[in-house]
């Protein structure tokens, strides 16, 4: 059986350059080709390559924005082969949890040592494949978070952090409110407000999460209780629990 | 300069103070000194005491004076106006003074010395002769305080500029390097490398082309070194770069130049364009598999310089707040470095599609 290869880089010239690497060894097949980081999601998502090659700096959807996006399959994840070109970030974090990347330029060598590992890693999969998540984590933590990708059927596009008024909790999802729209993400509140900490949005409830750059308007209720009214009219009902948070916010 | 913070204003009268006392007892010495060789009988302290009225009058006027010569500073292209003005204020304070000084002495001979009648007329001159005396030393005394202040402004505004230059010469090895991140971002120079390997194998003249144009771009680069360039060698700088950039991207940029010819000559901070360019292409071009047009535009309107740089990528999402990233907001903090309030960059949407940055800024033609 070939080892089914997506190629994911917004430079045509890299692409294929990888490709006139991957033509020296034997047992291969490129499946496709992606120009950037949404594409790449939603041949993932289709396809189901064996090994990734992916470009860490993409317009939009950078590498690790892709793997955050792609489907959760029963059967085993792709192996990804990250490339760079430069960034001090991720080759950091890279050495850290010991995963596999290529630094542009790089040569035939260097690239076969690379695809030769992923095969490798790829024969055991089976028994033990490891995570993406500690390294996603450590890179959260370097990276500002600037925007939710959301999907839809058939669609994934972005909502910017600063455009979104405030965040409900509706069973397994929460639900983002824009002035225009709202969309489900499958994430918890508590893993949201840690994301969205330094952009100043502030847990009100235990089901709801404001931006505090949105608020126009704090009425107090009764016993520690507020009424937050945002920029465009909605009012979101806080409880005695978060009151220090606001109360905070309002201090600061 | 002299600010009105208490603890100033007090340091600020006991200096003008502690100056004119010593100016009064220089007089003060001549006159007693002149008296003794002469053989006549000296009243110290009398004597000591009118000479130091004549100058305290004049320490009472300093910060009068002072205030006159920042209003009608002797520099600029009003100084014979100011000059002229200083002088008919001098002719009016000097005989002002003088009266003053008269009448306070003749007070201080009453009532503390107790010297009335003819003895006056020892230690005074009469009215008009010792007001006329004294106007001629007023004159001089006026003109004498708005030297000094005028020469201790000068000495201020030469040691500011010092330290400035100081604080500029540190910067700017800092700065150079940062300046050359800036211009040629690494993730763009060994992109640029990766591509020339790439294209080795596959036509080895493209290759060199692409070699010869990065080479060219860093020696550029590296070149730099003014605040402001000729609109050509930026638009020479972004040709480059965008030659790369057309190799990189597979010829789908399509770049139009709508610039003047007359406007070449014009100057404009080094790197205006270039980021704007980099920026549209980043975010407007190679977003969109569709988009591969880029403009660059020059224009001349109301005595103002309007240089533009328009894509036609998918442009902000409707109603998204637009935000600068670092290459956008570097170009923001040179112009105000560089103009001040009088030059803007502004990003906007374009109708629907595309995303238009335009710079504007004041017009010159030389440094």
């Amino acid at each position: 059986m070939k080892t089914r290869v997506l190629i994911v880089d917004d430079e045509p010239i890299a692409r294929r350059g990888v490709r006139r690497y991957l033509a020296e060894h034997d047992g291969i097949e490129v499946v496709g080709e992606a120009a950037n980081g949404i594409s790449a999601v939603e041949q993932i998502n289709e396809l189901h390559p064996d090994i990734v090659f992916l470009d860490v700096q993409m317009p939009d959807l950078d590498g690790f924005g892709v793997i955050e996006n792609v489907e959760q399959v029963d059967g085993p994840a792709p192996i990804y082969i990250f490339v760079t070109a430069h960034d001090v970030h991720a080759i950091r974090a890279f050495e850290v949890h010991a995963v596999d990347y290529l630094l542009k330029p790089y040569d035939k060598e260097r690239f076969a040592n690379a695809l030769v590992h992923a095969r490798q890693v790829l024969e055991q999969r089976g028994k033990a494949n490891r995570g993406l998540e500690p390294l996603l984590q450590s890179l959260r933590s370097l990276r500002p978070f600037e925007r939710f990708v959301v999907k839809d059927k058939k669609r994934i596009f972005f909502v910017p952090v600063s455009n979104v008024l405030w965040i409900e909790a509706t069973g397994n999802y929460a639900c983002i409110h824009t002035a225009s729209d709202s969309h489900l993400l499958r994430e918890t509140l508590a893993h949201l407000e840690e994301k969205l900490a330094p952009h100043h949005f502030i847990r009100v409830r235990k089901s709801a999460i404001v931006n505090g750059a949105c608020i126009s308007e704090i009425r107090p209720m009764f016993d520690g209780v507020y009424d937050i009214v945002l920029a465009e009219g909605t009012v979101v009902t806080s409880s005695r629990r978060y009151a220090h948070k606001l109360r905070a916010l309002l201090e600061s | 300069m002299l600010q009105a913070t208490p603890d100033r204003a007090r340091k600020k009268w006991i200096l003008i103070l502690c100056a004119w006392t010593m100016v009064g007892l220089l007089f003060a010495a001549q006159q007693i000194v002149v008296e003794k060789v002469q053989g006549s009988q000296v009243h110290w302290v009398i004597e000591g005491a009118l000479v130091l009225v004549d100058w305290y009058i004049w320490a009472a006027c300093t910060p009068l004076v002072i205030g006159l010569a920042k209003r009608f500073p002797l520099t600029g292209p009003r100084l014979a106006r100011h000059t002229a003005l200083n002088t008919i204020l001098s002719l009016m304070m000097a005989p002002l003074a003088s009266a003053a000084e008269y009448f306070l002495s003749l007070g201080l001979l009453r009532f503390v010395f107790h010297i009335t009648g003819p003895d006056v007329l020892h230690f005074l001159a009469p009215f008009k002769v010792g007001v006329l005396f004294m106007s001629f030393t007023g004159i001089l005394t006026y003109w004498l305080v708005v030297g000094l202040y005028q020469s201790m402004h000068f000495y201020q505004v030469a040691m500011e500029r010092q330290t400035i230059a100081a604080q500029l010469e540190t910067q700017l090895s800092h700065a150079e390097l940062e300046n050359l991140k800036s211009q040629l971002h690494p993730h763009f120079l060994f992109n640029s490398l990766h591509a020339i390997g790439v294209l080795m194998q596959e036509d080895v003249d493209a290759a060199g082309r692409l070699l010869v144009s990065l080479g060219d771009l860093l020696r550029m680069a590296l070149e730099r070194r003014e605040n402001e360039i000729t609109l050509q060698s930026e638009l020479e700088f972004v040709g480059k770069y965008l030659e790369i950039e057309q190799t990189r991207f597979h010829d789908r940029l399509k770049v139009h130049m709508d610039v003047p010819p007359d406007l070449l000559g014009i100057y404009v901070p080094s790197l205006a364009l270039q980021p704007l360019v980099e920026n549209a292409i980043k975010h407007g071009i190679s977003v969109d598999s569709a988009a591969g047009w880029l403009e660059i535009a020059a224009r001349l309107h109301n005595g103002r310089v309007w240089l533009c740089v328009r894509d036609d990528g998918p442009g902000p999402a409707p109603g998204s707040r637009l935000r600068f990233g670092v290459g956008l907001t570097n170009v923001q903090s040179r112009l105000k470095q560089i103009y001040g309030d009088a030059a803007s960059l502004e990003l906007t949407g374009g109708d629907g599609r595309g995303c238009e940055a335009i710079i504007t800024l004041p017009l010159r033609s030389s440094h």
